[in-house]
């Protein structure tokens, strides 16, 4: 169990002219489990990689427990990492494959037969260790993968790097689970990669929100959901992503060709800017908030979309299964006052917005 | 039905292949066979002798020398080679113009003529003239033409600087294709070097491995032109090889049926050990077998598995 | 508008069965297969395709059986799940490809405006002369689509082609594709794992299971009716909450709770028991009406995803359901919690068959 420190850290794979990992600085407290969120190419692994030792980094330094390990192997730093695709050892049985970590690190026979047995236990393993992983399913491969990660009770952090990409869509729920309570009880610090929000925000004590090899943000599930700091966030984070408008701000009063969207809590805005709300915050009302057209309804089953547009922008609502509405006829929606945002062209949140007292109130 | 028809139209498409084998394979083949069943005196005067010949070969104590040899020869180039194959392909540069370069270098023995090589190390071996020849006699008395171990020794070596390249090649090819990500898992698991190459890259190389040790053995097991040119079988016949005691009986003493005979035999071997090999390699790769199989067959077939698995190991004794 | 029509399709593999009896009808516009690995979904695809020749059955297309036709006279076009484009070829040439064997000889001039057609529509007009290693794997995951579109084919086959890709990439790209589609003539058939991906789309489905079509509908149509537990599960995203029920005198058991049940699909018939079926979202953490039935478990785990939670709870009878609530709400571990269901949102399964019994009130449209 461990703090790991990084400082400064950053990567370039091509000696400084492109940077796949932006300089980063900050900590990953002992025994929270954090995930790294973003799209391919925004860093995530090249930052795993550096954490597990597998890859040097070309600056920075990382600290595990307060010693420096930047230039210490992958052996030595007692990690353990859990790859996207099975990576197994096709001589060997499932079995053989589970007590390989262990017997490297010369435990005792017992204590690794009955780790073994637990881990298999926990992770349905218990009929298929004896066989070779060439039988399995592919799914069950990604499974003993993960079971070598998990096997070892000293590492200092386990790393996973989206482990539940070969898995079926119903397991996922029943493995992430038994992946949260297997760290809630060992308390191992835990370091997940991925880029299914669903899985980081689920997962995680604290999310970190990547993207271009930069930390775009990071907090909680809820305050990346409720206030997200930056558009990207916005944007890649819920499920669809947050409806934006481009804006005028003049003396803090927002207008989008002319028509009046709002008011920003922060005083004394001007030029341009984006206006944001996520589709849940969207809320159906009688007559206050922008009158729109609505395009279409999907019914979700336990909730829907409702696609509307206005003028040349369109926006969707995310309602009450219940919620009724004429689809080409007209709706009033209006926004929540703590949960709509102004952001700069820097792309960060500058204000939160409330809907302004005219437009039909 | 109709699927099996357009199967079957599949193997006209094979027909040139057949006819050209026909040509370069089988029909010398059966006049080969052809001459070993029959003494043939003159034009008009042949006789039909049946086996003799095949038992004549058989029993002549100078082709089961040569036999043992063969397999003693092969034997210690596979032994040699293959595990220095392996080992100068770990040691090659995995990118960047260094990994050319040495794939250049290593390749350069490859392109050499047979008898280039032989004439060559005829040359260097010479004890008057020869680079090597007078080097090594600096150290220790060498003479290929007298001593049996030296004239073994250099067709060993000869050997291996001309065709361990070709198995450092097949097993560069080999380790390059396995992915970053089983050496970061053998790390992030504490294997050793040792380990990785046990249980990440031996087991990965195997087919290659597989393809090196067939092509040394089939290559190495009818060595010419080489031993022929540097020592020419000798001293005595310590370096004479099947093919070249075959092409004594054949070419000098024009012995054609025992000759026939003789080639049959070696041919045969050679199939049937190379067949043997590869089954014995291949029996988890069957087909089905990486399928999702319940567990009882895969049990069942373990047990069928072991007792063939040693027959086989008996046969090959 | 053209038809598809496979007929009594089954598929030996020696002595094992890997398609049994599937009988189909898929029209143009979008066709979902939807089933979980291994069930199917990939051998269907190249059975239609002609990659595979089915044992028994028959496909017939626009009425005109296909099923001996060789799959080069097929006119179908493949994506597959791993984005699988020439190399070597720019991403022009890509698209191309198959317009240059096509039989019927195309123009220059017809080649490229087809191309740069498909380019428009899927976003590529910038990349045409790049290779498609120089693209990201969204941009080659469309070179590989508007590859399979180039050629009017009549069938257009898209084995889960978005599972590689990045969540986010996956929203806007099925976004564009369904948008795509209304706009050809083509019978898309579009595989998935995913059930959100099925709802997204809202369009014509088959859940398939164990090398069977078990259902075909609309999506959330099978959501709300699956005709047994396997389409549920394959519907459902969080999977649906299962507990076996026992029931006498319409009184049924939730898990420690009993409760009244009247369903006039059991009332009268020899029913002792059954599995019951519930969705995660269709349990709340406040009575929502005067028949609301409540009951205790201690929570085991509190996932939370911003806009809602997911609770995990134990029952004492060591049964566990998932609760899904509405914005964020903290747990502490082993805390006991009441929920509140609704008898009228749950299903009924045969404990043995797995076949539906009844459905959640309202959902018989």
């Amino acid at each position: 169990m461990a703090e790991i420190r990084l400082e400064g850290l950053a990567h370039s794979y091509d000696g400084g002219k492109t940077f796949a990992l932006n300089p980063i600085s900050m900590t990953f407290e002992d025994g929270k489990a954090y995930a790294l969120l973003g799209p391919s190419g925004c860093g995530k692994t090249t930052l795993l990689n550096i954490i597990s030792g597998l890859l040097k980094p070309s600056h920075g330094k990382v600290f595990i427990d307060g010693k420096d390990v930047t230039n210490v192997i992958t052996d030595d730093r007692n990690i353990a990492q859990v790859f996207q695709f099975p990576v197994l050892y096709d001589t060997m049985t499932v079995r053989k494959n589970l007590e390989f970590p262990l017997k490297n690190r010369k435990l005792g026979k017992e204590a690794i037969a009955a780790r073994v047995e637990e881990i298999a236990g926990l992770l349905g393993l218990e009929d298929d260790l004896d066989r070779k992983p060439a039988k399995l399913r592919s799914d069950l491969q990604q499974i003993v993968s993960l079971g070598r990660g998990l096997v070892r009770e000293d590492v200092s952090a386990i790393l996973f790097d989206e482990p539940l990409t070969v898995i079926d869509q119903n397991f996922k729920w029943t493995l992430r689970n038994r992946l949260k309570r297997l760290h809630l009880a060992t308390g191992v610090t835990v370091v997940y990669v991925t880029h299914d929000q669903t899985e980081a925000l689920t997962f995680a004590d604290e999310v970190l929100v990547m993207n271009k090899g930069s930390l775009v943000q990071d907090g909680t599930a809820e305050s990346l959901f409720l206030e997200p700091q930056h558009e990207f966030v916005g944007y890649f984070i819920g499920s669809p992503g947050m409806n934006f408008l481009d804006v005028e701000a003049k003396s803090s009063i927002l207008t989008h060709n002319g028509m009046e969207i709002g008011k920003a809590a922060k005083e004394g805005l001007n030029g341009s800017y984006r206006f944001g709300v996520r589709p849940e915050f969207l809320i159906p009302s009688a007559k206050s908030g922008l009158e729109f057209k609505v395009d279409r309804i999907e019914d979700r089953g336990v909730f829907k979309l409702v696609h509307l547009s206005k003028d040349d922008f369109k926006f969707i609502a995310k309602t009450e299964e219940s919620y009724e509405a004429q689809v080409g006829g007209k709706a009033n929606f209006s926004f929540d006052s703590e949960r709509a945002f102004v952001y700069d062209t820097n792309q960060k949140a500058v204000s939160t917005v409330s809907p302004s007292s005219e437009g039909g109130n | 039905m109709d699927a099996k028809k357009k199967n079957n139209k599949a193997w006209f498409l094979v027909l040139p292949v057949v006819f050209v084998v026909a040509f370069t394979a089988i029909i010398p083949l059966m006049a080969v066979a052809n001459y070993s069943l029959q003494d043939i005196q003159g034009a008009d005067n042949r006789l039909f002798v049946g086996l003799d010949f095949f038992k004549r070969v058989a029993t002549d104590p100078n082709v089961q020398d040569a036999f043992a040899r063969n397999v003693t020869l092969s034997m210690q180039i596979l032994l040699i080679q293959i595990p220095l194959g392996i080992f100068l392909a770990r040691l090659m540069p995995k990118s960047g113009w260094k990994a050319s370069a040495a794939l250049v270098v290593v390749a350069i023995p490859l392109i050499i003529p047979w008898n280039v090589v032989g004439t060559t190390w005829r040359i260097f071996t010479r004890n008057d003239i020869g680079l090597g020849g007078v080097l090594v006699n600096k150290f220790t008395d060498y003479n290929l033409s007298e001593s049996t171990f030296d004239a073994w020794a250099t067709i060993l070596v000869m050997d291996t600087w001309h065709w361990t390249p070709l198995v450092t090649l097949l097993v560069y090819a080999g380790l390059r294709s396995i992915p970053q990500a089983y050496y970061q898992a053998a790390a992030i698991d504490g294997a050793s070097a040792l380990a990785v190459f046990r249980f990440v890259e031996l087991p990965k190389l195997k087919r290659v491995l597989m393809i090196a040790l067939l092509l040394r053995f089939m290559d190495s097991f009818m060595m010419y032109t080489e031993p022929f040119v540097v020592t020419g079988g000798g001293p005595g016949s310590s370096t004479q090889t099947l093919s070249i005691l075959l092409t004594t009986i054949a070419i000098g003493q024009f012995d054609i049926g025992v000759a026939g005979a003789f080639s049959l035999m070696y041919f045969l071997f050679i199939q049937i050990f190379s067949f043997l090999f590869f089954t014995v390699l291949t029996l988890d790769e069957r087909p089905g077998a990486t399928r999702v199989t319940p567990k009882e067959k895969v049990k069942s077939r373990e047990k069928v598995e072991k007792p063939v698995n040693s027959k086989l190991k008996k046969v090959l004794k | 508008m053209s038809t598809l029509e496979l007929k009594n399709i089954a598929l030996h593999d020696g002595a094992e069965d890997v398609m049994y009896d599937i009988s189909a009808t898929m029209s143009s516009g979008i066709n979902l297969l939807v089933g979980p690995t291994l069930s199917g979904k990939t051998t269907l695809m190249r059975l239609i395709a002609g990659l595979v020749k089915p044992s028994s059955g028959s496909i017939a297309l626009d009425g005109a059986d296909i099923s001996n036709v060789a799959v080069k006279d097929r006119s179908v076009a493949f994506v597959y799940q791993q984005f699988i484009n020439y190399p070597s070829l720019t991403v022009f040439e890509n698209i191309a490809s198959p317009l240059k064997v096509d039989k019927v000889k195309h123009s220059k001039e017809e080649i490229a405006a087809r191309v740069e057609e498909m380019a428009k529509l899927l976003g590529l007009s910038p990349f045409l002369k790049r290779k498609p290693s120089e693209l990201s794997g969204g941009q080659q995951q469309r070179v590989a689509i508007a590859r399979a579109l180039a050629r009017k084919s009549d069938i257009v086959l898209l084995d889960e082609p978005l599972a590689n890709l990045d969540y986010k990439l996956r929203e806007q790209l099925r976004a564009e594709l369904q948008s795509i589609f209304s706009e050809e003539n083509a019978i898309v058939i579009y595989s998935t794992a995913e059930p959100s991906e099925a709802l997204d789309f809202a369009t014509n489905s088959f859940v398939m299971s164990e090398g069977r079509i078990i259902q075909a509908g609309k999506a959330l149509d099978i959501y709300k009716q699956p005709v047994n537990v396997a389409a549920a599960k394959a519907m459902a995203d969080p999977p649906i909450n299962l507990l076996p029920s026992s029931y006498s005198n319409q009184r049924a058991i939730f898990a420690n709770k009993e409760f009244q049940l009247e369903r006039p699909e059991i009332i009268g018939k020899e029913i002792s028991n059954f599995t019951l079926g519930i969705q995660p979202g269709k349990i709340t953490l406040q009575p929502t009406g005067s028949n609301s039935i409540e009951f205790s478990a201690e929570v085991q785990l509190a996932e939370v995803t911003g806009s809602s939670t997911f609770v995990h709870v134990k029952f004492e009878t060591g049964q566990e359901i998932v609760i899904e609530v509405e914005g964020t709400e903290t747990f502490e571990l082993d805390q006991r919690l009441k929920g509140y269901f609704n008898p009228d949102d749950l299903y009924g399964f045969d404990v043995n068959t797995g076949k539906s019994i009844f459905f959640p009130k309202g959902s018989v449209n």
